[in-house]
């Protein structure tokens, strides 16, 4: 199971008619991406680890900007998780700026998912600052 | 959007007119009575059809079908039609379930056939088709196995022993779309789709078996009191990565074509463009694989149908249709290709389903005249969601809801509670309201009101 303490995010949910909204916050862009990714695996609802190491998966994005590179690096760590049934709770970054980056998503190999999110979409999606708060509203296709 | 920033065209029609935003090619219509006008008003639906009145190469008008609801980028309930030469193509526009659709079968049984095994008959469904979220199937395609599916669909499916050649008959372009190109389908696609065939899902998606409760027309060979069965379901994680790929492809290529959009969800590119024949290419190929899912779906159900209801027991293909895809046709003379997102085609004649929430009821409709002249042969695809999945699961309560379809004569089978609390039929639209303000308008007429009395659900 995913660790609890780290799954202790800022960020919360909201109404949308058909699928998830989530809005989410950090005091750094670096940790606003590392808190989308274990915001992700909450709602994912990861069932049951089916081993106690660790599971790994590396990804390297690029993106016009720093919206785009969130949507475009929580889709392949979705996509990481569909195929091989990982529920990631961490991220340790090689390299991060604003539009670019290099990670290793850190998390578990779980049995399943109770929610099967098909897609973090671009809808809705801007990452914003206001003094030390980055924040950004993500729309998830479920 | 207020009321006033519509014009009542007729009591079923309403037009956002190009004045209401700058960014607006053509005007936004909305089919709907004034009274679930109101309701739609309720969420940004129609702020989300107005951006796609922004995209390059619309037809006439962008429209909403009375059961739309608000999605991410295309409203759920979307019809976009663009020029094939000029035009662009959108997957925002298809959804990222790529050819969800409904199948329905047809029974010759009836419920007092049924009536004293229907657990059992919907016990033995269950356990032949796999649902919930991920779950895989006993079918495992990889390599070039699993791309003769992505090339030829249902057709596909028939050949490897599941159903028959006259099956594909009565499926929607006979179940395979010709653009399929499997090479434009992405390995990540494939991972995520290679042991989905077979299974339903999760969300909405679910196999029932309906009562025909009432017969407006003597048409498909249907009567009072018989059983259909229906199957709702897409593309599964296959369909969901296209989207996701294509998607991110066409963001990145829009600089190229000089095309700016008020919603990235809505990222496209010209339909005469390599992005946007890629895009074409995969979503035909994922639109065969849901075909070809439905197809061996179908096999699993007429295994459980027989078991329970001996080895003469048939179930026919009545008709199949997908309501997340995009076409190409003509209308006017002039070729276009028609988006469709939650929506279902209607061409005059054809048989059109609707599926309503597992509570309340369901229609087959014929299509009419009315679709060509006026909805680029597009109908309603179901009731429409009015509540959040959320406020679903806080305000409803699975054992009462369990209770309650138990009374209705229902029998549900779900992977989980949560699961069938999000679909409780009051998360829905009213069908009945949906369907009549498609029959006045002349898009279909109504054939027959369908009543659950077994649900499958994931």
């Amino acid at each position: 199971m995913p660790n609890q303490n780290i799954l202790r995010p800022m960020w919360r949910t909201d109404h949308h008619t058909a699928d998830v909204r989530i809005h989410v916050n950090a005091g750094s862009l670096r940790e606003l991406f590392a808190h989308a990714v274990r915001a992700l695996t909450e709602v994912m609802e990861p069932q049951a680890s089916t081993s106690r190491n660790d599971a790994a998966f590396a990804v390297k994005v690029d993106a016009a900007d720093s919206t785009l590179l969130l949507v475009d690096f929580l889709n392949a760590a979705l996509t990481a998780s569909h195929i091989h049934r990982y529920a990631f709770t961490d991220v340790d970054f090689q390299w991060f700026e604003p539009t670019r980056l290099a990670a290793t998503l850190i998390g578990q190999r779980v049995r399943g998912f109770a929610e099967d999110v098909k897609s973090v979409t671009y809808h809705e999606a801007s990452v914003a600052r206001e003094g030390e708060v980055w924040s950004v509203t993500l729309v998830l296709d479920i | 959007m207020r009321k006033h920033d519509l014009h009542k065209l007729t009591d079923w029609l309403w037009e956002i007119p190009t004045s209401y935003r700058a960014d607006m090619r053509v005007p936004a219509r909305v089919y709907t009575s004034e009274r679930m006008l109101d309701s739609i008003l309720g969420d940004r639906s129609l702020e989300q059809l107005v951006n796609v009145a922004t995209l390059p190469g619309l037809q006439r008008y962008v429209i909403a079908m009375p059961d739309v609801h608000e999605g991410y980028g295309f409203p759920i309930g979307g019809v976009a039609a663009v020029d094939a030469k000029t035009g662009v193509i959108s997957p925002g526009g298809i959804g990222y379930d790529i050819n969800c659709g409904v199948r329905m079968l047809r029974s010759q049984a009836t419920l007092d056939d049924v009536k004293p095994i229907l657990r059992k008959l919907a016990n033995s469904i269950a356990r032949e088709i796999p649902s919930g979220v991920g779950r895989g199937g006993p079918l495992k395609l990889r390599g070039d196995e699993l791309d003769r599916i992505l090339a030829g669909g249902a057709a596909r499916a028939v050949e490897m022993g599941y159903g028959e050649e006259a099956d594909l008959r009565s499926i929607e372009s006979g179940g395979r779309l010709d653009e399929a190109d499997p090479s434009a389908v992405s390995n990540d696609a494939k991972q995520r789709g290679s042991d989905q065939l077979g299974t339903i899902g999760s969300g909405n998606h679910f196999v029932e078996v309906d009562i025909v409760e009432r017969l407006f027309e003597d048409r498909f060979d249907i009567r009072e009191g018989q059983l259909v069965v229906q199957i709702h379901t897409g593309s599964r994680g296959l369909g969901h990565q296209v989207a996701t790929d294509y998607i991110k492809a066409m963001t990145k290529a829009m600089p190229k074509y000089g095309i700016v959009l008020p919603d990235r969800e809505l990222a496209c590119a010209p339909l005469d463009s390599t992005e946007g024949r890629r895009y074409l290419q995969a979503m035909s190929a994922a639109a065969n694989f849901a075909w070809a899912n439905r197809q061996i779906i179908t096999a699993g159900i007429r295994r459980a149908w027989r078991h329970e209801l001996g080895d003469a027991a048939r179930l026919d293909v009545l008709y199949d249709v997908a309501h997340n895809v995009a076409k190409s046709e003509e209308y006017g003379g002039r070729k276009m290709v028609v988006h469709r997102k939650g929506a279902t085609r209607a061409f005059p004649g054809q048989p059109v389903l609707i599926p309503g929430s597992m509570g309340t009821a369901s229609y087959l409709l014929a299509g009419a005249e009315g679709s060509m002249r006026d909805t680029f042969g597009s109908s309603c695809h179901g009731a429409g969601r009015v509540m959040s999945r959320m406020r679903a699961k806080r305000e409803i309560d699975g054992n009462e809801l369990r209770a309650r379809l138990e009374r209705m004569g229902i029998v549900a089978e779900a992977a989980s509670t949560k699961g069938l609390v999000e679909e409780a039929p009051e998360a829905y639209k009213d069908v009945d309201a949906v369907v009549d303000v498609v029959a006045r308008a002349g898009i279909a007429t109504k054939v027959a009101r369908l009543k659950p009395v077994a649900v499958v659900k994931g």
